[in-house]
């Protein structure tokens, strides 16, 4: 069990960033979960701190050890770190059973014959898969698989496990059910898990705290709630639940509370407390409300039925596209008034 | 024909090569009717007087070579050329519709087969089944007499099978040995040097083995540091033969390698596994078909090799190509059909053998199957 630190990390690939200044700190028994769109450079932090790949700048401690250190160049190899990982593509090793797969860990580590009987029977009873001990990985489904790949982690009792995308091969039905199994395994072994998505539903569903990545760098470290109604800028804001967002026209200071001009309309907002001028609010479904006196003027441009309420698309006169929730059913092209109420205020350059 | 024309140019160029470098055909039937190609006049050269025209065939195998790695070149842009075109090809065959002409055209290619492979075959049973060359066979004509003279009176038959096959087989076990390792670090340490080698590696398979014999003796007639030659003993067609078939070993091991999921690797990295622990338990085991299916054919080909180890020999090292030929050399063509058809055989019975334990093998191991 350990707490990770990550001091300035970055990483160039020919002159391309990667990553850059990740300066970060996973807490001892964390579900983490890395979260951004394609190419933003979570599996490149993964392997990172597997050790997989060497960093081009910054370091990482885990718990008391340093393991790289691009300025002196130290390197703590992968085998030495114990770190479990748990890659997309399953990885595990097509010659050998399940039960051996399982069971490999332990036989690197010199334990004895019984010794391996008994923690590979109970690794294989936690992930449900004693009745597939003696199949070969070939005849095995894509979620029995991962959870081989799992109990193989489980074994070997890592101070921290990284999972690279283990649910994006699984079809959506079997993904839920999986990621129960990914909780069970967190709330049993108690270890550090760090857990790449680009679905923020997943992401949202599973970890304690969310690191969106955009570009190399981390846009935002906080608990999904503060993700979803507090975002710090634009990418969180469009990147983490339906928003919009849109520029603040003009700003007044009452006393403690904002007003801001949106879109033609006095809003009160919400902002961080150190946010001295906001410059754009994020505009989400529950900070919409529909009424007939309702002074933002726009029209439907799409409904969708999302069981028991309608999410609306639509655009105001002066062409923003809104979203909006409601339990009636409106036509496509109908005119409704909008009435914004507390949304959340950030600054942007 | 736009798009095959590369491939096209690439097969030409091979096939200029390798007949540029083929050995064994002109010196069967180039040497009597007083035709020499280059590589039967280093081979006359050399045996004729020995290592002291050393220097004259070595500028002779260095033409050789010139023209060969020209070759090569060519068909190495053009199949760079090839691989550009190819971006974004469909999986489906091309098929042409033959209509009526087709039985035509079946029959056709089917007698060139017959023609090129099998009239040969029959050629050779029949010459080495009469008594004497020219004789015509029939029945009252047939005898064994050739068959049991080279098989059990000649004592160098059986040095040869010993030889060949223990060059052969040593050949095929030390590259599995030299190759599974190396082609390992080359993929997962793509460094210049790696590159570099990767692009020579095909060479001394590629170049007429005229070439690479002649290299071999400049390299192994003196020792460095000590009076000892490897000239002359058995060893220098064995290290000849590595280095000769290299390239059969390396590819299929490496193009085993290349389809590996290297997150297998790193899933042992990641449990603890040592350097040494994750070659032995999992990259072996998993290349092991490949290694398998290269050294198959390795053994196949070195077992029928002539080229080299006609230059190469000497009295108590023959080959059986070099028993084959030298037997046709002296005018002993009934035996050296015979002998000649025994190999055949030989080769036949050990992909049979193959072919019949190919279902307990791994996919992938019998280099004929794919
Ligand atoms: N081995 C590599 N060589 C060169 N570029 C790489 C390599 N691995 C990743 N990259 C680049 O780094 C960036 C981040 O990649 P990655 O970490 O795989 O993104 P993600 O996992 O978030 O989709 C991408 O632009 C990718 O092209
Ligand atoms: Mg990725």
């Amino acid at each position: 069990m350990a707490d990770i630190d990550l001091s300035s990390v970055g990483k160039t690939y020919a002159a391309m960033p990667a990553l850059q200044d990740i300066t970060t700190r996973f807490e001892d028994g964390e579900f983490i979960a890395l979260l951004g769109p394609s190419g933003c450079g979570k599996t490149t932090l993964l392997r990172i701190l597997a050790g997989f790949e060497e960093p081009s700048s910054g370091s990482i401690r885990i718990g008391t050890r340093e393991m790289s250190n691009a300025q002196t160049g130290e390197n703590i190899p992968p085998e030495d770190r114990n770190i479990g990982f748990v890659f997309q593509s399953y990885a595990l090793w097509p010659h050998m059973s399940v039960r051996r797969n399982v069971s490999y860990p332990l036989e690197i580590r010199r334990f004895s014959k019984a010794e391996i009987g008994k923690q590979t029977d109970a690794a294989l009873a936690s992930t449900g898969l004693e009745k597939y001990a003696d199949r070969m990985p070939s005849d095995l489904s894509g979620g029995q698989r991962q959870r081989v790949a799992l109990a193989r982690c489980l074994v070997s009792d890592p101070c921290a496990v990284l999972l690279d995308e283990p649910l994006a091969n699984l079809d959506v039905a079997l993904r839920a059910t999986m990621q129960g199994v990914f909780t069970d395994f967190h709330k049993r072994t108690g270890a550090t898990m760090i857990y790449v998505t680009h679905d923020q539903a997943e992401a949202m569903a599973m970890a304690d705290r969310i690191a969106v990545m955009d570009q190399g760098r981390i846009q935002q470290f906080d608990t999904p709630q503060t993700l979803y109604e507090r975002p710090r800028n634009r990418f969180v804001a469009e990147f983490v639940g339906r928003g919009t967002v849109v520029p603040v026209q003009e700003i007044k200071q009452a006393g403690d509370a904002q007003q801001a001009r949106i879109l033609g309309t006095e809003v009160a907002v919400q902002s961080a407390r150190q946010e001295a001028r906001v410059s754009h609010v994020c505009l989400r479904p529950e900070n919409l409300t529909i009424t007939e006196s309702g002074d933002l003027r726009s029209k439907v441009a799409r409904v969708t039925y999302m069981g028991g309420k309608y999410l609306l698309e639509t655009v105001t006169d002066c062409g923003a596209r809104l979203f909006a929730e409601t339990r009636a059913r409106f036509e496509v092209g109908a005119q409704l008034g909008l009435t914004i109420t507390a949304p959340w205020a950030f600054s942007e350059d | 024909m736009p798009l095959t024309l590369p491939s096209l140019a690439a097969g030409t160029a091979i096939t200029f090569v390798t007949a540029l470098g083929n050995f064994g055909i002109p010196a069967m039937l180039g040497i009597p009717a007083g035709y020499a190609t280059l590589p039967t006049l280093v081979y006359q050269k050399l045996a004729g007087m020995g290592t002291t025209v050393l220097a004259e065939v070595s500028v002779l195998a260095m033409l050789i070579g010139a023209v060969a790695v020209a070759g090569i070149a060519l068909q190495r842009l053009c199949q760079s050329r090839q691989k550009l075109h190819l971006v974004g090809s469909t999986s489906r065959p091309l098929a042409l519709p033959l209509g009526a002409a087709r039985l035509p055209v079946e029959v056709l290619l089917w007698a060139v087969v017959f023609a090129i492979l099998v009239l040969p075959m029959f050629g050779l049973l029949a010459t080495s089944l009469v008594p004497a060359y020219g004789v015509t066979l029939r029945f009252d004509t047939v005898t064994l007499a050739s068959w049991y003279e080279v098989l059990f009176r000649q004592p160098v038959t059986s040095r040869a099978f010993a030889n060949s096959f223990g060059l052969a087989a040593g050949a095929a076990v030390a590259l599995v040995t030299v190759c599974l390792p190396l082609a390992w670090l080359m993929e997962r340490r793509k460094t210049r040097l790696a590159r570099l080698f990767d692009g020579l590696l095909d060479l001394p398979y590629a170049l007429p083995g005229v070439v690479l014999s002649i290299a071999m003796i400049l390299l192994l007639i003196k020792l460095p540091f000590t009076e000892a030659t490897l000239y002359g003993t058995i060893w220098i067609i064995f290290l000849a033969y590595l280095a000769r078939f290299f390239a059969v070993m390396f590819r299929p091991v490496q193009a085993s390698l290349k389809q590996f999921d290297p997150g297998m690797d790193e899933a042992a990295q990641s449990v603890g596994a040592s350097l040494f622990r994750r070659l032995r338990d999992v990259i072996f085991p998993l290349s092991a078909p490949a290694a398998a299916a290269g050294a198959i054919l390795v053994f196949l080909t070195a077992f029928n090799e002539l080229t080299v180890s006609a230059l190469l020999w000497s009295s108590g090292t023959e080959t059986l190509g070099v028993v084959i030929f030298n037997l046709d050399d002296s005018g002993e063509t009934g035996m050296a059909s015979a002998l000649a058809m025994t190999i055949v055989l030989v080769v036949i019975v050990l992909m049979a053998l193959i072919q019949l334990f190919s279902r307990r093998f791994p996919k992938g191991v019998v280099p004929w199957q794919t």
